[in-house]
Formats: C-alpha cells, structure tokens, sequence
C-alpha cells in the first residue's frame, strides 16, 4: 500500500511555471505576464500615492488632486493610453499564438480528456493513430506539435504552463493548441477546468527528448510486441477483469474504457501524474486505488493477495 | 426652467409653508403607518421593516457561506488535508461561491436599497411594497432550504458556474443539481421582482424638485443595478429553465452528441455572470460615494463623471462575458470584441476611483470606522482591477484562467469592490435604525483585521496561480511549492473571519432597531435626505429638494420636514399613500395609494417555495397544489389593490391639487408591466439566440424546418390578438359596457394557436431527437407559460368586471391585462415565424 | 424620451456595434463586414458628440445632462475604435 508522501506532483517547484517558459509558445506570454505585473505595481502604487497625498498631503498638492482635472488625466487619459497599448499587444499575440491547421509534417497528437485522465494518440499525417499512450506526452526537442483536443466525457482543460497557456477539452469539438519544448526535461500540467470528483488528482506530463533519443523512443513504441512469454501477472491480468477495461498490445487484452498499459512499465508516474511508478505504487494502486484517488473508475482489486498483487505489478512493471 | 408635465415650478416657492400643522394629522400618520405586533411581524410590507428583515437574512448567508470559505481554507491549509472528504470539499465550494453570489451578494445590496431608497428620495416607501414582502420571503424561505441541502449531503457539486455535461443527468446523476437550479429559481424571481420595484420607486417616487441632476448618487447606483437585473437575469433563467428541462425530460440543450452544445450554457450564463459582477458592484460604489464625501466633508467631485462612469459601466459589461471562455477556442477574432470591450469596461472603474481619491482631497477627511474601510475599499479593489485588465489580454488568460491567480483576482474586486463597502455602509448608517452607534475603538480594530486578513489570505494566491495550482481543487499534492503559500492563505482567512466576528459581538453589544423612533441619527453630519427625522411613515413631509446635498445646503429643512411645512404632511385619503412624481425632473403628478400589510404575499411566498421545494424532491403533487395554491393567494393580494377612494383629487400641501387615480403610460402600474415585458422578452429573446447558435455550431443535426408559408394563418391569427388587445382599450376608453370581451377573446384564441402550432411541428421533429427539436420546443414552452398567464389574467379581469370594479373610462387593471396580452400575441408570432425560418 | 436619447446615445452606439460585431463573428465571420459595421457606427459617435457639446448649458438640469451625453460619446468613441481593432489581428 502506499503511503501518501508517495504521491508526488508532476508540476510545481519554484519559480512559478508561468514565468519559467520552456518553448517559443509560452515565452511571449511571460514577457507580456512580467509587464504586466511590473506595469500594474506601478500604477497600483501611483494611485496608492494619491490616496495618501488625498489624505495627509500639502494642501497645495492635495487642491491639484481635488478636480474633474484629476479624473479626466488619472481616471481617463493615463488608462486609455496604457489600456490601448495593452489591448494592441494582446491582441497581436493573441493572433500569433492560437493554432491553425496542421503544418506539412507537423507531428499530431491527440490528447482526449476522459474523467480523471488523458488518452493520448499520436497520429500520422492522415490523421490515423499510430501510437497510444496515457498520461504523458513524448515531443522531440526544438519541433513544433499541434495537439488536438477533445473530450470523452465533461469539459476537461489541458495545461502545460511551462509550454503553452491552456485549452478547454469540449465534447464535440476539437480545439487545436501548438506547444514546442526548447529543452529537454519532463514538464508538468493539470486539469485546469474543474470535471467532478478527483478533479484535482488529473494530472499530466510532456517529456522532451533530444532528437536523437525521441527517434528512440519512437522506434520502441513501433516496433511489434513480441508474443510475450506467459507470466503468472499476465494470467491474473487476465482472470481478474483487467483486461475489460484495459489494453495491453500482443495480448486478448483489448479493453477501451481506461487507459492503454502496453507501455505502461515506462511511464513516469501513476494514477493520471500522482504516484511514482514502481512495482510497490503499481500493487499498491491495484489493491486501494479508491483511497488513493476517491471516485476514479477503477474498483479495488482487495481481492488478491500480496503474493497476487506482486506477480500483477511484476506484469506491468515489466511493460516497458 | 422648462416643465416636463405642465407643472408650474414657481408653485415650489410656496415651501416651506408658514402655518402651524395641527397634531392630529401627525396622531393619523402614525396611526396608519403603525408598527406591527406579535404575528404581525409576518404580513408587514412596510420597507422599514422588510429592508431589515432583507438585510439581516443576506447578512446571515454571508456568515454561512463564510464558514463554508473557512473550511475550504482548512482543506487546503496542508498538502492532502482529510478535513473534508472529497465529495464533500466538491459541494462546499459550490455553495461558497453559489450562497455569496445569488444568497449574500445580490439580496444584500437589493436590501439596502429596499432599506435606504424611500429614505433618500423622501418617499413613504417603494411603489409595490406587497411584491418587496413577496420576494423577500421568497428569498428568505427558499434560500434557507436551499442551504439546508448541505447538512443532508445533496447539496449541488457542479460548481457556482454548473457546466454541462457535468452537470447533465449523465454524470450527475442525484438531484445535487436540481436543488441548485431550482433554489436559484428563488433567487431570480425575488431579484426580478426587487428591480421592478427599484426602477420604478427610482423614477417615479423622487421628492418634488429632485430632477435627475440633483439625486442621491447611491439612487443612480441601484437604478442602473437594477436595469442591468432586468437584462442580465434573463439569461440566467433561460439557462437554469433549459438545464433543467433537459435534466427532467431529456431535451438535449447541451449534448453536443445529439446536436446541443455545451458552450451554449457558457454563453447563456456569463451573459448574466459578468454583468452580475457589476450588479453587485454598482450599489457598492453607489454606496462609496455617499459616504465618502460625508468623511471628507465635502461635495462629491465629479459627479457628473460617476453617473455618467455608472451608467456606461451598465452598458459595457454586458460585452465583456464571453471573457470567461477565452480558453474554449473561441476563434482571435472574437477573442479580440472581448478584450477589447473587458478593457474598455475598466474605464469607468478609474473615474470612480480617481473621484474618491479627488472628493477626499477637496476634503477634510476623517479616519473614522467608515472612512477605514471606504479606504481600504479603494485600495483593495484597485489591486483586484488591475489584475483584471491584466486577465482582460487573452494570451496572459490562457495562462491564468482557471488558476489560483484568478481566486485571488475575484476576491479581490468584489472583497475591494462589494464587502469593504458594505462595512463602511453598516457602520455609516446603522445611526439610521439603531439606537446606538455601533463602538468606533472595536471598528478600527475589525477594520485592521479585515485588511490586514484579506490581504494576508488572497495576497499569496496570485503567486500560487503563477506556480500552476488550479482552482476548485480539493487537494494538492506535495512537492508542488504550494504548501506555504497556501498556509499563509488559510491565516489570512481566519484574520479575516476574526474580525468579522468581533463585528458580530460589536452588533450584539450596541445593535438596537429603533424603527419608530429614537435612532442615533445623523452622527457623521451627512447631507443627504435619508438623516431627515423619521418615523415609519418616513418623513413627517416630503421636502422640495433643491440641490444635491440639502441638509447641508439648507439648515433649517429638518425642522421645517418636521413641522410639516413641505408636501403632503398628512394623509390626504386616510390611507398609506405617497407623491408620485415626473421620472426627469421630479415634477409631482398624481398620489399613489398603497396597499397595507397582508397575509397573502406571505402565503404566496411559502407557496412559492413550496412548490419549487417539491419539484425537487419529485413530490409533484404537492408541488401542483402548492402552485394552485400560490396563484390563489396572489390574485387574493391583488384583488386589494387598483383600488379608488372617494376623493378625485386633493390637496397635497400648499394648495397644490392631484389625482389620487391615473391611468396611461404615466402610471407606475404600466412602468411596472412594461419593465416585466422586458424581462419575458429578454428571456425569449436568449431562447432565439439559443436556436440561432446551435444552428450554427451544429448545422449536421439540423432538420429543415416546417414551410415558412404553412405559418401565415397562424401569424394572422397572432396578429388579430395584438389587435383585440388594444381594441379593448380603446373601447374601455370610449365607454363600451362590454370592452373586456375582445382582450378575454384573445387570451382563448392564444391556445388554440399554440396548440396547432405544436401539431405542426410534432410532424417534423421531436423535443428529444436534437438541439434543434429541444431549442423549438423551448420557445413553444416559453409561449405556452405566458398563455397561461394570459389566461388567468382574463379570468382574474373578467371576475372583478362581474364584482364591478372596472369602472370609469380608464382602468388599470384593465390596461395591464390588454398589454400582457399583447405581448403574448408578438412573442407567438416572432416565435412561430423564428423557428421556420432558421436553417429553412 | 428625448433627454434619455441624449443621456445614453454614445452608450446606444456602442451597443449595437459589440452586439453587431459579436454577431457578425458568430454567423459569418468576415472582416469586410466588420468595417461596414464600423465605419457607421464611428461616424454616428462623432456627430453624436458634435451634437452633444453644442446642447444648452443654461441651468443646472441641462449642464448636466450636456456633460453626461458629451462624456458618453467620448467613452464610446473610444470603446468602438478598441472593437474595430481586433479583425486586423486576426490573420
């Protein structure tokens, strides 16, 4: 069972994720964030400095506040100059970042928001699935990738703060955000749009390889399973009912309902990004996944054993 | 100066009158404005005692769903906190935010006014107070069991903003939801209800000489508020009507795999949410800038620049709600409107800062309890308008939006903008009710720990928002960097929460109504006519106002209001009246009669709630007898009014003579209807929009439309109740013995049409196939309620034709149900052709 | 009815424009029917503050009322011309 200093989140840390940009689609955002909150101290202490002139400044200075003068320079002339300006360079930027249509060879992910994780489909140029994941998202370093997003079930929201501002996932649509990562490192977002339950155990991961390593993991996730040797976790996989729900490739696996396991042995974490992944966290979310995330889909699996509980974590730990 | 009606306004010059008044006028005054006893306390409708009974009913929902805030605080205090399990932590939030907009917020400034509006405007109360008692108890019922969901666990868990398909019967099963869409259906009906009230009492029931110039600023603040409720309302009652509809009956307004659209709901209700933002910030800067010229003894700067700063906020925030939906993937360019227009919003905001900040200046200012925290409002609500311009950019809300930058942002306005007020109003006039003054040592003390707490708790938000911690979390986990700042918060909060209960303990110690007699009075040597002495029949005369700030400008008007040397400072008829006046320049034009205390707003009240109680539960019988009920005990309130009295017309003070009946466009009873009409049209008017929409965004469900030309008897037939209608007027006017006939016709021939139009459409489409089929049949179901009122309004005309109490050439009973009727016979036709004509 | 059309007139203006703009991004996007809408609509905000800054100013009653309608055809002059921005951004 694990204890709850496992639970770990994905996103966080210091400095705040908005003003730490990792890509071209986040780092216009944070210059515009960091006028912004520089701007708007100043004029917070500018009025703030009135006030107090207002109340204890010499009455010479205080008969020059105390006019329709004021309010026309203050409360109409400054803001509209200020305000103009801003709205010219929102709306420029704003123009500039939303996403398009796909670009000739832009790599294509769609990312589906389900209660209380994310189903990810890496697509190929006609728009087929090539790859399935869950919970976390590989892009090769310094390419753009358009995401498009869609939901199962209610409004989820996808939000990587240090790649991209977010974007609401809305049954019947599908909304288009382009991120691109300048560095390698694994990146951390949640569910930005409150979906019940757990919503706030929703989270998520982009991974950012070098080139050469994405073309690896690329090459890993193609290439056919082999026909794998029959466990004693495989069996129970199949026995217990895992398999309604859940799809391991190469195997009678072929449930739908939650996310795809084929890999599920290398993924960073658990859980939609809350518990580490290891064989213990892995036991341990079979056997008690309700107390670790209250409401999830998933039953508990109290039935098995330990030694049970073992053999099925060995299975999927195995699952690289 | 130019008269608006034809009064001669050299006739203000007779006041003050010279003669001794003799006592006894004064004996009848009080005799007919008595103070209730015992069980009377129920059926007063006198706004004295309403406007208190308003006040402390929003006050107590602000204490609840400030417990509700504290334990949220305490949930989050520490990463994976087990004070409130999730499911729970889910409900408390929503009703945190869902009791502090629709059950603290709203009610609370709408009680100030039904408390302060009569006072300020020298009226002897608003022009309908049966319909102020009705919807307070409304109110107060409803809400009240609507919170009580909480302790039995089903208390709504969809969020204030309830977004399908979360809250769609697919995923929220339990009726949660139904309790939030019905118990708003309270809160929207006493809030309609409160604006009709307010606009009319606004316009029409100024002192003599009070033009629009010359009034109280806190009146233009709840005129506009209560303009922006008859507009913005609507919305929102569409929506909670349609959400329910499809909850109950599987209409799919919001099932985008059956050709609805969840983003319709966001439309729908941010169309009502932003402005709501305002609507509750208005009467609070109204409320500012009484009090802040009275601290700073000194004339408010700027008036002109606030009126005119209120009335375009009015305008602009109904173009800023799709800013709450920046991250749908609205496409740049409709992005762009609203930004532009949540920019240009912020505009009006900085003229009424920067009045304040001049007023305080021109004046002597005192740093008593209500200065500290009119101060700390400007302070406070300017951070929050500053991150508010920053999150009006869509690219920096892409970032935020949905984050704890905008928890701390949100406080922050309506904290600054809304709450900090109200304290410095309720120290400011609490004079006005009690016998005491509430203690100034304690208020400085609560003031620090408000400020301080308030700062101390959303202050770190911004930066956890930065840091990436989304809103409407029960949890977070560790390792985020979240935990500290959250600590911080849940210190503030309790900061903030101390302080408001050493106002609770100061409120014990010193709060003592004194609604006859004997307030604390004008201790702050305030200008304005609500510190004239008063009794409950308001003041002993209504003054001529001849300027902004009389009892500055004219020391003597007290005593002359006392003596009785203004308007009307007796009772003409013998019964609760008060002067009605010209809307532009307050010229007087005839003496309204109002209705006395009664049961039945009481009783219909409880019906009310009984019946929308019931409909939650699925109790529908009760909930049919209830409205049975309900509908009895209005027409039993109503039969008491429209009443004539013996005298034509009479003598109002200083030889001035008007009519104590009128009839027409000038009466307040028209006023009333025609703002109803607005509401029933604006509500319609939100249902073609929702067809518009869904045809737009979902034209693969789209089913052609019956024939355009199949409708032209139908629309003939629309358009001959339209024509009966104002006939009956007409002939009423002329003296036929039958007039009524025409207009009961027409509200029979209302039906019939419904009932082909909808055996038409049955061939073509069913309610549940898709949008398109919900969304038609919505406008039928909107027509067929308003037929049914149609309906009970004939009957209800036709029986007191038979009692004989439509006499005369003129009656506004009469007038009221021929206009009503009217309307029917235009939404049918607009309907009927709508429908058919989208996506034909 | 006349004072009210002075009082919210510039406010009127800008109503139409938001709502015409709003509807026009919604039905039919295109930004040649934005300027079409616009362009009238600026021009109606002029004349209205022409009109507005040569009212009477000879009592208190129409001082006020010529301020409140002069400032509200500023404040939606300024608005329209935010709003005639965003299609230019757009791409």
């Amino acid at each position: 069972m694990p204890t709850e200093t496992q639970l770990k989140a994905v996103l966080g840390g210091w400095p705040p994720a908005v003003l730490n940009p990792a890509g071209p689609y986040s780092e216009p955002v944070t210059l515009l964030a960091w006028a912004l909150l520089i701007g708007g101290t100043v004029v917070l202490a500018i009025v703030l400095a009135a006030l107090a002139v207002a109340l204890w400044g010499a009455p010479s200075l205080r008969r020059r506040l105390g006019g329709d003068r004021a309010i026309w320079i203050g409360g109409i002339a400054f803001p509209v100059v200020v305000l103009t300006a801003l709205l010219v360079w929102g709306l420029w930027l704003t123009g500039d970042l939303a996403a398009k249509a796909p670009r000739p060879g832009e790599m294509r992910v769609r990312i589906t928001g389900e209660m209380w994780w994310w189903r990810v489909a890496y697509l190929d140029e006609s728009g087929r699935t090539v790859i399935r994941d869950a919970n976390e998202l590989h892009v090769p370093v310094g390419s753009t990738v358009l995401l498009e997003l869609d939901s199962a079930d209610v409004i989820h929201s996808f939000w990587v703060p240090r790649l991209a501002g977010k974007m609401n996932m809305i049954p019947g649509r599908r909304n288009l955000l382009r991120i691109q990562a300048d560095q390698p490192g694994t990146f951390g977002g949640q569910c930005a749009e409150y979906c019940g339950g757990p919503h706030a155990l929703m989270g998520f991961a982009v991974v950012a390889h070098t080139p050469e390593s994405f073309d690896r993991w690329r090459a890993s996730r193609l290439a056919a399973r082999p026909a794998s040797v029959t466990s004693r976790g495989q069996e129970l996989f199949m026995a217990s009912g895992c398999a309604a729900c859940h799809t391991i490739a190469g195997t009678q696996a072929a449930g739908l309902a939650g996310p795809d396991l084929t890999h599920v042995g290398s993924r960073r974490t658990l859980g939609a990004g809350i518990l580490p992944n290891n064989r213990g966290t892995l036991a341990g979310w079979i056997a008690d996944s309700q107390t670790i995330k209250p409401g999830n889909r998933m039953p508990n699996y109290k039935q098995l054993d330990a030694r049970e509980l073992n053999a099925l974590a060995d299975y999927l730990a195995g699952l690289k | 100066m130019k008269s608006e009606t034809g009064f001669d306004h050299a006739l203000f010059d007779r006041f003050p009158t010279k003669d001794e008044r003799p006592e006894a006028e004064e004996e009848e005054l009080k005799r007919i404005w008595c103070a209730p006893k015992g069980w009377e306390y129920l059926t007063v409708v006198n706004n004295n005692y309403v406007g208190i009974y308003y006040l402390g009913t929003a006050f107590l929902f602000f204490l609840l769903a400030g417990v509700l805030g504290l334990l949220m605080r305490v949930q989050l205090a520490a990463p994976l906190m087990h004070v409130l399990p999730q499911a729970t932590y889910n409900q408390v939030f929503t009703m945190h935010g869902t009791v502090m907009m629709f059950l603290f917020a709203v009610p609370m400034v709408e009680a100030a006014g039904v408390l302060l509006l009569p006072q300020m405007l020298a009226a002897r109360d608003l022009p309908f107070p049966r319909l102020s008692a009705y919807a307070f108890w409304a109110y107060a019922v409803g809400g009240l069991a609507f919170f009580g969901s909480l302790f039995i666990g089903l208390a709504p868990d969809g969020g204030w903003f309830m977004y399908p398909p979360l809250t769609s019967k697919a995923f929220s099963p339990g009726i949660n939801t139904d309790f939030w869409l019905l118990g708003i259906g309270f809160i929207e009906i006493s809030a309609i209800a409160g604006a009709i009230e307010i606009i009319v009492g606004v316009l029409r029931h100024r002192a003599p000489g009070m033009s629009l110039d010359k009034m109280p600023i806190f009146a233009w603040a709840m005129l506009v508020f209560a303009v922006m409720i008859v507009i913005a309302f609507p919305s929102v009652i569409l929506a909670t009507l349609l959400l329910e509809i499809e909850r109950a009956f599987n209409w799919p307004f919001f099932d985008a795999t059956r050709g609805g659209d969840p983003l319709l709901w966001q439309h729908l209700f941010w169309f009502f949410g932003h402005p709501e933002v305002y609507i509750i910030f208005l009467p609070a800067a109204g409320m500012m800038s009484m009090i802040i010229p009275t601290v700073a003894r000194a004339e408010l700067v700027g008036y002109r620049l606030i009126v005119l700063a209120m009335v375009a906020t009015g305008f602009i925030s109904f173009g800023v709600w799709a800013h709450h939906m920046f991250a749908t993937g609205l496409p740049p360019m409709t992005a762009g409107f609203f930004s532009a227009a949540s920019m240009a919003v912020s505009l009006p905001a900085g003229i009424q800062v920067f009045s304040w900040i001049a007023t305080f200046a021109v004046g002597k200012p005192r740093f008593n309890t209500p200065g500290l925290f009119a101060m700390g409002s400007v302070v406070i609500f300017v951070s929050g308008g500053l991150t508010g311009v920053m999150v009006a950019l869509v690219p920096f809300d892409w970032q935020v939006h949905d984050t704890y930058f905008i928890v701390a942002h949100l406080h922050y306005v309506l904290i600054g903008g809304m709450v900090f007020p109200l304290f410095a109003a309720m120290y400011y006039w609490i004079p006005m009710v009690s016998r005491r003054p509430l203690s100034e040592r304690w208020g400085r003390w609560i003031f620090g720990l408000m400020f301080a707490g308030m700062n101390i708790a959303f202050m770190p938000m911004h930066l956890s928002g930065l840091m990436g911690m989304p809103r409407r979390v029960y949890t977070y986990l560790p390792g985020s960097g979240w935990d500290v700042l959250n600590l911080v918060s849940t210190l503030g909060a309790f900061m903030l929460a101390a302080g408001v209960l050493l106002f609770l303990i100061d409120m014990a110690r010193n709060f003592r109504l004194a609604p006859d007699d004997g307030e604390a009075g004008n201790v702050f040597g305030a200008g304005t006519l609500e510190w004239l002495p008063t009794a409950l029949y308001s003041t002993r005369s209504i003054p001529v106002v001849r300027s902004r700030e009389p009892l500055w400008d004219d020391p003597s008007i007290s005593d002359n209001v006392e003596q009785g040397r203004y308007f009307l400072p007796r009772s003409a008829t013998g019964r609760r009246e008060t002067i009605v006046t010209s809307p532009l320049l307050a010229e007087p034009q005839y003496l309204q009669i109002m209705p006395g205390p009664s049961f039945w707003p009481f009783a219909a009240a409880l019906l009310t709630a009984g019946f929308f109680l019931a409909l939650t539960v699925q109790a529908y019988l009760f909930a049919g007898v209830s409205a049975v009920l309900g509908v009895l005990a209005v027409i039993r309130w109503l039969s008491e009014t429209d009443i004539r009295v013996p005298e034509r017309e009479v003598d109002i003070g200083a030889g001035i003579r008007v009519p104590t009946y009128a009839t027409g466009p000038q009466t307040h009873g028209w006023w009333a209807m025609t703002i109803l009409l607005i509401v029933l049209g604006m509500i319609f008017a939100m249902a073609l929009f929702g067809l518009a929409f869904l045809w737009s965004n979902q034209p693969s469900f789209w089913t052609k439309p019956p024939a355009l030309s199949g409708a032209v008897p139908l629309a003939l037939g629309y358009v001959a109740i339209v024509i009966a209608a104002g006939a009956t007027r007409l002939l009423h006017r002329r003296g036929a013995v039958w007039a009524v006939v025409p207009v009961i016709a027409a509200a029979a021939l209302a039906p019939v049409l419904l009932w082909l139009d909808i055996g038409v459409w049955l061939k073509t489409l069913a309610p549940d196939a898709s949008g398109q089929g919900a969304a038609v049949y919505a406008l039928l179901t909107l027509q067929g309620m308003i037929v049914g009122i149609a309906a009970l309004m004939a009957l209800y005309l036709g029986w007191r034709k038979m009692r004989g109490l439509i006499v005369d050439g003129a009656s506004n009973t009469l007038d009221l149900v021929c206009m009503f009727t009217a309307y029917v016979g235009a939404q049918g036709l607009v309907a009927t052709l709508f429908a058919r004509a989208i996506g034909a | 009815m006349k004072t009210w059309a002075i009082l919210l007139g510039g406010l009127l203006v800008w109503a139409v424009h938001f709502f015409g703009l709003y509807a026009i991004a919604e039905f039919a996007p295109s930004r040649m029917l934005t300027v079409i809408l616009t362009v009238p609509c600026l021009a109606a905000e002029a004349l209205l503050l022409i009109y507005a800054l040569r009212l009477d100013r000879d009592e208190a009653f129409t001082r006020w009322r010529r301020s409140v309608a002069v400032g509200g055809t500023g404040l939606g002059l300024v608005a329209v011309l935010w709003q005639a921005l965003p299609p230019w951004f757009s791409g």
